[in-house]
């Protein structure tokens, strides 16, 4: 994934750091060009003084040899606060036509500093190397070498040059700083807004906070415009689950109130209380398949569910059987065999998935059958097992089952066919697996739903 | 009796004040919330019925009405709103009991009956199941005529039992309303008991076990 903030602070930083290498280069090449002239200029211009000092005070005989000590030189300098640390650098010495060496500095080589012409050169001897300047003064007829080393002279351009690197580097150490500052501070519009909309949840899909930066104008009010888009349909979507869920059940809770009024009625024959029971059955059959269409259809086209409850299996299917018709109690031999396992879901919906396969258990199972339920473990999965004795399932009824409004062919039970579908659903929302299988103990169904276990889901 | 019903659909508010006057319930039946708070202001009621789908306003509403105006008597809640969030914010509200249409007619009187009872602070002392019969203040137990000698554990166990008919209750709901905090119990101390019962009562067909979740006491086997 790619960042923003960190592409400008790569680009900028680059930059600066690429900018400032060039300066640095550049100012070396120059300052070292400049500063070898600077060299060069002060060797002729003691070498001319020299000449003068020469002609005008010295008549320098055959047998004279003078030595300076330049050293002492600094002294004396240095008492008239005019000298210079790098002024010893420089050398020089004397020589008369005849090759005899006239004067030299203290500091200057024993070996003759010769060089054939006037003017500039540079000279290697014995391993070092010297920048030379050469003045012929024809009155004396003297050669007048000025020298300097060219490993003291590189070593004075590399301080004076790396004199100048320093504050380079400096700057540009500050300049990241306050790019990161900047670029922080910058993008902290962006920021705000990418938080809003990481908190922004189904269940409450308020506009996101004006964040009063014209760039990001366009993309909140798109986002805005979505969110409540998104809002209005969901909440379309629940008025018009909780109206059709009202006009369905109060006409069906009438139908069944007036039924029962009239089987109040004790002057009523044998016939008619028969036809009054089947009306009531009827009534109830529908309510049944009503409240499966609702359930189904709040599957379907809400999404707004909290799947990240902490699920206790065992304790739902504890409620789910107590919550059983007594006669349906009484009438099959349930049995529960659990663990206390969790998972992470919506324990409304697992109930209900439950509570449909508890009831396609019973209700295609003899009387008095076992219908068992059973809550493990197995691997990294917590499995639930709804096994019934009835007379199971084909390969390709066990394919077809969970189409909506499906049936088994020939089935005496009253039903939609929802049932499974809900399941399936249900099943869907929560990631997990549902199997039917041929039941191993008795001759019957087993429908399996493999949920993944909560552990794993948080080392996930 | 006399029942105040909130109901705006006609067709179901008349099943309903037909219906209970089958049960002796003398029933006034209004279509609107303010009507109701009118009738409540006015009169004395034993109960009120009240849907939620008002016409002038929302049930909700008209049931904190009701408790504000520091009316206390039970409300029952029938609507067709079958959502967790209506259920609790109409419990919230004050309503005493709730319960979401299609409804069978029994049960909204049984409901109704247990509502005024619990408002009347008494209980009946003698309960007959069948031929079971439960004698609350003397701690006595009869089954076909035939008194039955219980412990009183063995007692409190039955009356649970008794008071939650064709209810599946779990072990640990059992221990939680039989015995009391400091009763030590011993951890097959349900079984035990649930097995003298059969054996006292000669009928194991009654208390009906259901295999890892718990009891229900079935009361077509007490015929």
């Amino acid at each position: 994934m790619k960042s923003i903030r960190h592409r400008i602070y790569l680009t900028i930083i680059c930059g600066v750091v690429a900018i400032n290498l060039l300066t640095i280069v550049f100012s070396y090449l120059h300052t070292q060009e400049e500063l070898e002239e600077l060299f060069d200029a002060e060797q002729a211009q003691l070498a001319r003084l020299l000449e003068s000092l020469i002609t005008k005070h010295f008549s320098l005989d055959h047998d004279t040899r003078y030595t300076t000590n330049v050293p002492v030189l600094d002294e004396i300098d240095k008492q008239l606060a005019l000298g210079h640390r790098y002024e010893k650098k420089l050398a020089f010495q004397v020589w008369d036509s005849e090759g005899n060496l006239r004067m030299m500095s203290k500091n200057a080589p024993l070996y003759p500093l010769t060089a054939k012409t006037p003017g500039y050169s540079v000279i290697n001897y014995q391993g070092t190397r010297w920048h030379i300047f050469t003045l012929y003064v024809a009155r004396s007829d003297i050669w007048i070498h000025t020298a300097q080393r060219a490993d003291v002279r590189q070593e004075l351009i590399d301080y004076l040059v790396l004199a100048q690197v320093w504050p380079v580097v400096l700057i540009s150490l500050v300049i990241a700083a306050l790019v990161v500052l900047l670029v922080r501070s910058g993008l902290k519009p962006l920021q705000n807004l990418s938080d809003a909309l990481s908190e922004c949840d189904v269940n409450q899909l308020d506009p996101l906070p004006d964040t009063r930066i014209n760039e990001l104008q366009p993309i909140q009010q798109s986002l805005n415009l979505l969110i409540r888009q998104v809002r209005d349909s969901i909440l379309r979507e629940k008025s018009f689950s909780a109206d059709a869920a009202h006009e369905l059940r109060t006409p069906l809770a009438a139908m069944r109130v007036h039924a029962q009024n009239l089987e109040l009625d004790s002057d009523l024959s044998e016939q008619n209380k028969n036809s009054l029971k089947k009306i009531i059955l009827s009534i109830d059959r529908m309510a049944h398949t009503v409240e499966q269409l609702l359930q189904l259809n709040k599957l379907e086209n809400q999404q707004a569910y909290l799947l990240n409850e902490s699920v206790d299996l065992q304790q739902i299917a504890i409620e789910v059987i107590a919550g059983l018709p007594p006669n349906v109690i009484s009438g099959y031999q349930f049995e529960l065999k659990s663990e206390p396992l969790k998972i992470v879901g919506n324990s409304g919906l697992i109930a209900v998935l439950l509570r449909n396969l508890v009831e396609n258990a019973y209700k295609y199972s003899p009387e008095n059958s076992n219908i068992d339920i059973q809550v493990y473990q197995h691997k990294q999965e917590v499995v639930l097992d709804v096994s019934d004795s009835g007379a199971g399932l084909t390969e390709q009824q066990k394919q077809d089952v969970t189409k909506r409004f499906y049936r088994v062919t020939g089935s005496v039970q009253f039903g939609a066919g929802l049932g499974l579908s809900i399941v399936n659903r249900i099943v869907n929302l929560h990631k997990a697996e549902l199997l039917f299988l041929d039941n191993p103990v008795h001759q019957g169904l087993l429908v399996r739903v493999i949920f993944i276990h909560t552990d794993n889901l948080l080392l996930a | 009796m006399r029942i105040l019903l909130v109901e705006d659909d006609c067709l179901l508010g008349d099943g309903i004040k037909t219906g209970l006057k089958h049960f002796s319930y003398a029933v006034d039946w209004v279509k609107k919330g303010s009507h109701a708070l009118q009738a409540l202001s006015t009169d004395v009621f034993e109960l009120v019925i009240l849907d939620l789908g008002l016409p002038d306003m929302d049930g909700i509403e008209l049931m904190s009405q009701i408790r504000k105006a520091a009316i206390s008597t039970p409300v029952l809640i029938l609507t067709a709103r079958d959502q967790l969030e209506d259920k609790l914010s109409g419990l919230n509200a004050g309503a005493d009991d709730y319960m979401v249409k299609p409804f069978d007619l029994r049960e909204l009187e049984a409901r109704i009956r247990a509502l005024v009872r619990r408002n009347h602070g008494h209980s009946d002392d003698l309960v007959e199941l069948g031929q079971l019969s439960l004698n609350l203040s003397a701690h006595q137990a009869s089954y076909q005529s035939r008194v039955l000698k219980l412990s009183r554990r063995e007692f409190q166990l039955l009356r649970v039992l008794v008071e939650n008919k064709n209810r599946v209750l779990s072990r640990a709901q059992l221990e939680q309303m039989a015995y009391g905090w400091d009763d030590e119990i011993e951890s097959n101390a349900v079984e035990v008991h649930i097995h003298n019962l059969r054996k006292k009562m000669i009928n194991t067909q009654a208390i009906k076990t259901i295999r890892g979740v718990g009891y229900m006491l079935d009361t077509q086997a007490l015929l």
